[in-house]
């Protein structure tokens, strides 16, 4: 399979002492990566560095086959075809549901798309809502649905469900998945809670301190730990009793969700 | 069923058993208040509408459409400049890498430390031919013709120099709360620079740039001074006309009512707009990223920062400077007269001192209550009422306050009191929401949590609401300060003989040509205003509201 | 922290409660401009011991005021740039009136044969003009002339809400009749004649050259003079067969049912007497009306000066109309 994202030596250096990579990863077509690690490990800075919020110091990212970073190349943010959820959804509040969906959509196909996205994340008959009137629940899907209204090829989901009810994050979570699935989209998302990565993703990054520890598919990570910290980080107990559980829960919701 | 009907039982034993008696007196406090503060407004009102029809169509006529379009092409002119201006000072402070921001900015502020008339009348004496100018310019020999700044064209800039700074802190507070995600998101979406700018930024700017637009356009509909310092004619200028040269007051009446109209519907646009954008800012997870401006353009930025401190600070204190050595060095034979002595100046500062902060202290204890029961009990209608001094000019304020106070509290007419009691209504609005914005901040919850902690509620009011409420108490109380340290119009007429402040000793002395004399209240008021003004700016930037 | 702040709030209460409330002995209303009348008054002050507390304003204003504080008037006295507004005053009763030996020296011309009030010091309405800009061949010889297009938009007068101004077309009406006087005004108007705030905005204007001419009343050429600007003196319309000036008095009144009246006497007294008549010719360039004290070297004596056939005391009766008059004008 063709990786959509390449990344090569990737070095980010802040002044307050933090240092991302060096750091090298790749990721397939239509692959939902999850990147875990404790807070402080460089996952939102990783995820800044893909969509360009952030000039690497060195190293080389690749998205499609086109070089967006390196010493020479520099492709601005709104030219990479990256779509991002942030970690709070900035969801423009001075716009409706609808307007915030049709923020980044040519005119011509704009009235057209921004139905079918409402229609997609389930929000249709909102359009006229104020982002400050919808539910945290809510709001996350009309984030989701303004990042894939641009048509990106890769999708960067920032904590996705870490500003979501308890009870609700199940929910959301099988929704994503079933959505993502189905739209084909290159997905890295990031999260503290491993639980989340393990369930969503295809293969899991494990980061720390700023470097990447280990990427590999979950059963291989929770089996074989490369290191201690990442045995440490996964190595809650009953880890997959839970995910069994969720698994249980995901296809218990799977009909209503799919209406 | 039952427990639904204990629950009614509950919240009717609140309603009567706790707090009823309390809550009666707050009320009848509140509509006290509120009717006595907006009784000058309401006179005003019902004189202009009784005036007569005659006094109606001859105003019509004659004077209604030029005064309309003076009034209405300076009040829209400056507010767009002072938008202009204010919005794009506040962008080149806050999200540049411009030199020098750390001290620009607060100096880009500074024109708020003196009055529009000092800066007019300093600017007046600056320009023109005979000015400070082409004095200056005479003693190395070069005589040129200088402009003089009359007119429509002077009016304008030292307005907009007077009430930029209103919309410069309000953008700077709100750039400061924007979330840097939002454009971050809209460039995920593949919108360039510009387009975010006009699609993202400037729209989340709109009510903190509205709400500064529209206090400078309430600014200069009931400004007097300036206006009339530079010569052009506005329905303020004409009402205050009106009412010092001709017997009949009533024309003046109706101008007013039409005046009034203009204001009140500013204000109510102000409100609306304001409201609507508070949940626009909510602290940015990290700092805005500083736009880098290179070459050309860092020089001509700095450039426009420079220029503009030079025109509402350096030169009118300069020249504020130059007279007054002037008169050091070149005595007038009446300065004897003019009661510049270090005493005499003395005292013009103690009656302004002594005024001024008794109208903020006043005006904070007069809006407790109100402000209580609009937060608490949602009940707004008086405390909108209590606000319309604001929408007065304060020459009709003064006129009302003489008349309630001659015919019915004689005891208090032409004293200190009057002078303090106009302060109060024509400031009470600031003081008002400065109350209203802290105790909003105060959780009921908050209070409930101290009282199970077994705090009594006098104990609970001193320990937690208090503390909590009080720097927006000292915000409120340091505006209303200032504005009633420098209010002239209202203090020109309400003055008890022989009670002189600082800004009437330098608007008589600067009326009769003697800018000498002038010079040093007029520095003084500044140097009054200054700490304080730290003080207020400092507040307001942390609070990011 | 929030103790502080309470003690200093209860400090600033207290403060401004004991502050005291200044009240002299003898309350004045003076509608005349106050570098021109508080040297007399600290004589006052001096001579008899009796404390003043001035309260300066434009003089309509105060007026106003006046009449509505009666009956029960703050001002004992009241002192005005204008004979007219003084008369009209009385006839709206707010005066009372005073007639001593003193104050019958001064030209029963000059004060209300009832006593209601007294003139005190006299000034004839003239044009300035700038020396630099204005030849004396240039020059106009009458006020009549101000309308021709040489003139156009090079004169500044005071505002038309200026009482000698007031007082000026009344005299113009009186004399011209009142077709006669609006046309003229009129006429002005469309010459761009620009009104300023009051005449000391006017010589400041002429003396730097802003206009060419400037009408105001004669000391403010000699202000101005003394100020060091180039400005000259035109006394108009002086021909055998030409109107004459105005020469209008600034005076002073005792305020109906004014609580300090010997006061106020003393003081009405006081202005009709040498010193005081000495320092308005000495310090303001103005005529002095009793007899015997001259005017101040370099200003025209009065005898030489063509007057216009007013009485001050017709000013008063005409005041409503003149303003009715100017405000259909609409000069400014």
């Amino acid at each position: 399979m063709a990786h959509e994202i390449v990344i090569e030596n990737l070095l980010k250096r802040f002044s307050d002492d933090f240092t991302l990579g060096p750091l090298s990863l790749a990721v397939s077509q239509s692959e939902l990566l999850g990147v875990i690690g404790p807070s402080g490990s460089g996952k939102t800075t990783l995820l800044r560095l893909i969509a360009g919020f952030e000039r690497p110091d060195s190293g080389r990212i690749v998205i499609g086959s086109r070089t967006v970073a390196d010493a020479i190349h520099w492709v601005e943010p709104e030219d990479r075809g990256v779509g991002m959820v942030f970690q709070e959804y900035a969801l423009f509040p001075h716009l409706t549901v609808a307007e915030n969906i049709a923020f980044g959509v040519p005119k011509p196909v704009r009235a057209q798309r921004v139905r079918e996205l409402m229609e997609l994340v389930g929000l249709a008959g909102f359009a006229g809502r104020y982002p400050h009137e919808l539910s945290g629940g809510e709001q996350q899907r009309v984030a989701i649905a303004r990042a894939l209204a641009a048509a990106p090829n890769v999708l960067l989901l920032d904590e996705p469900f870490s500003h979501l009810d308890a009870d609700l994050r199940p929910k959301m979570r099988a929704f994503l998945k079933v959505l993502l699935q189905r739209l084909g989209c290159t997905t890295i998302f990031v999260t503290h809670d491993q639980e989340e990565a393990f369930e969503l993703a295809d293969r899991v990054a494990v980061l720390n301190a700023g470097r990447l520890e280990q990427i590999d598919v979950p059963e291989r990570l929770y089996r074989e730990p490369a290191t201690r910290f990442v045995a440490e980080f996964i190595g809650r107990p009953c880890a997959v009793c839970r995910r069994l559980m969720r698994a249980a829960d995901l296809f218990c919701a799977l009909p209503q969700l799919l209406i | 069923m039952a427990s639904s009907r204990t629950l009614v039982r509950r919240a009717w034993a609140r309603w009567v058993g706790l707090g009823s008696i309390q809550r009666a007196v707050l009320s009848l406090i509140v509509l006290g208040v509120a009717w006595a503060i907006a009784l000058p407004f309401i006179i005003t009102l019902w004189r202009g509408i009784t005036a007569g029809t005659e006094i109606w169509s001859s105003l019509w006529h004659a004077r209604l459409v030029p005064l309309l379009v003076s009034t209405l092409l300076l009040t829209g002119a400056v507010t767009v400049g002072a938008l202009v201006l204010g919005g794009s000072l506040a962008w080149l402070i806050e999200r540049t890498d411009l030199p020098g921001r750390r001290w620009l900015g607060p100096m880009l502020a500074a024109p708020l430390v003196m009055p529009c008339y000092v800066i007019a009348i300093w600017h007046v004496s600056f320009w023109g031919p005979g000015g400070v100018l082409s004095r200056l310019l005479e003693l190395f020999g070069v005589s040129v013709h200088v402009p003089t700044l009359y007119g429509f064209f002077g009016a304008w800039l030292i307005l907009v120099i007077g009430t930029y700074p209103y919309v410069y802190m309000l953008t700077r507070a709100a750039l400061r709360s924007l979330d840097v995600q939002l454009e971050e998101a809209a460039r995920s979406l593949g919108v360039r620079r510009w387009h975010i700018v006009t699609r993202v930024t400037l729209p989340l700017l709109a009510p903190a740039l509205a709400a500064g637009g529209l206090l400078a356009a309430v600014y200069v509909l009931s400004d007097y001074g300036a206006v009339a310092t530079l010569r052009y004619e506005t329905f303020t200028t004409a009402i205050y006309k009106q009412l010092a040269g001709r017997y009949d007051q009533a024309p003046a009446a109706a101008m007013s009512t039409v005046l009034i109209a203009l204001t009140v519907l500013l204000l109510v646009a102000q409100q609306r707009l304001w409201g609507r954008g508070r949940h626009y800012y909510k602290a940015s997870p990290r700092p805005l990223p500083l736009v880098p401006l290179r070459s050309w353009k860092r020089w001509a930025a700095l450039g426009f920062l420079v220029l503009c401190v030079i025109l509402g600070v350096l030169l009118p204190g300069g020249v504020s400077l130059y007279w007054l050595l002037e008169g050091v060095v070149h005595p007038q034979p009446m300065a004897a007269f003019w009661g510049t002595s270090l005493a005499d100046l003395g005292s013009y500062a103690w009656n302004s001192l002594v005024s001024a902060s008794a109208a903020a202290t006043g005006a904070l204890f007069l809006a407790w209550p109100l402000a209580y029961r609009a937060v608490r009990y949602n009940a707004r209608g008086l405390a909108r009422l209590s606000q319309a001094g604001q929408a007065l000019p304060g020459v009709l304020i003064a006129l009302a306050i003489a008349l309630v106070l001659h015919r019915f509290v004689p005891f208090l007419y032409f004293t200190v009191w009057a002078l303090i009691i106009a302060y109060i209504v024509r400031f009470f609005a600031v003081a008002l929401q400065a109350t209203e914005a802290g105790l909003a901040r105060v959780p009921v919850r908050l209070e409930e949590a101290a009282r199970s902690l077994g705090c009594s509620s006098v104990g609970v009011w001193w320990r937690l609401t208090l503390p909590l409420v009080r720097p927006s108490l000292i915000a409120g109380w340091t505006l209303v300060f200032l504005n009633a340290l420098r209010e002239l119009p209202a203090t020109l007429l309400l003055r008890p003989p022989g009670f002189d402040t600082l800004p009437v000793r330098f608007w008589i002395a600067a009326g009769e040509g003697f800018y000498a004399q002038a010079a040093a209240p007029a520095l003084l008021l500044m140097v009054l205003s200054l700490p304080l003004f730290f003080l207020g700016h400092q507040l307001e930037v942390h609070r990011g509201t | 922290m929030s103790r502080v702040f309470l003690v200093g709030v209860l400090v600033v209460v207290v403060a401004s409660l004991v502050v005291a409330q200044p009240s002299g002995e003898l309350v004045i209303y003076s509608g005349r401009s106050e570098p021109l009348i508080v040297p007399v008054i600290q004589l006052f002050q001096q001579q008899t011991g009796v404390r003043v507390t001035l309260q300066s304003g434009t003089a309509t204003a105060l007026a106003n005021l006046i009449l509505q504080e009666q009956p029960n008037p703050r001002a004992d006295l009241f002192i005005a740039n204008d004979a007219g507004t003084l008369e009209f005053l009385n006839l709206k009763k707010a005066l009372q009136s005073y007639i001593s030996e003193q104050i019958k020296k001064i030209p029963e011309n000059f004060r209300a044969r009832d006593g209601s009030w007294l003139g005190v010091s006299g000034r004839s309405r003239v044009i300035m003009y700038n020396t630099k800009l204005l030849k004396p061949e240039e020059l106009p010889q009458s006020v009549f002339e101000l309308t021709n297009p040489t003139w156009k938009n090079k004169i500044a007068m005071a505002t038309t809400r200026n009482e000698s101004v007031i007082a000026w077309v009344t005299a113009l009406r009186l004399t011209k009749g009142d077709e006669f006087t609006k046309e003229y005004l009129l006429k002005l108007k469309a010459n761009g004649v620009v009104t300023l705030n009051g005449h000391t905005d006017v010589r400041k204007a002429v003396g730097r050259g802003e206009f060419a001419l400037g009408l105001i009343n004669h000391y403010y050429y000699h202000l101005e003079v003394r100020d060091g600007s180039p400005v000259g003196v035109i006394y108009p319309d002086q021909g055998p067969t030409d109107l004459g000036v105005l020469v209008n008095a600034a005076g002073a009144a005792i305020v109906r049912n004014a609580k300090r009246l010997r006061e106020a006497q003393r003081f009405l007294d006081f202005l009709a007497s040498p010193q005081a008549q000495k320092l308005f010719a000495e310090l303001n360039f103005e005529y002095p009306l009793l007899p015997g004290v001259p005017t101040a070297p370099g200003v025209r004596p009065l005898e030489t000066i063509k007057l216009m056939p007013v009485r001050l005391d017709e000013l008063g009766a005409e005041l409503e109309k003149t303003l009715k008059l100017l405000d259909e004008v609409g000069l400014g």
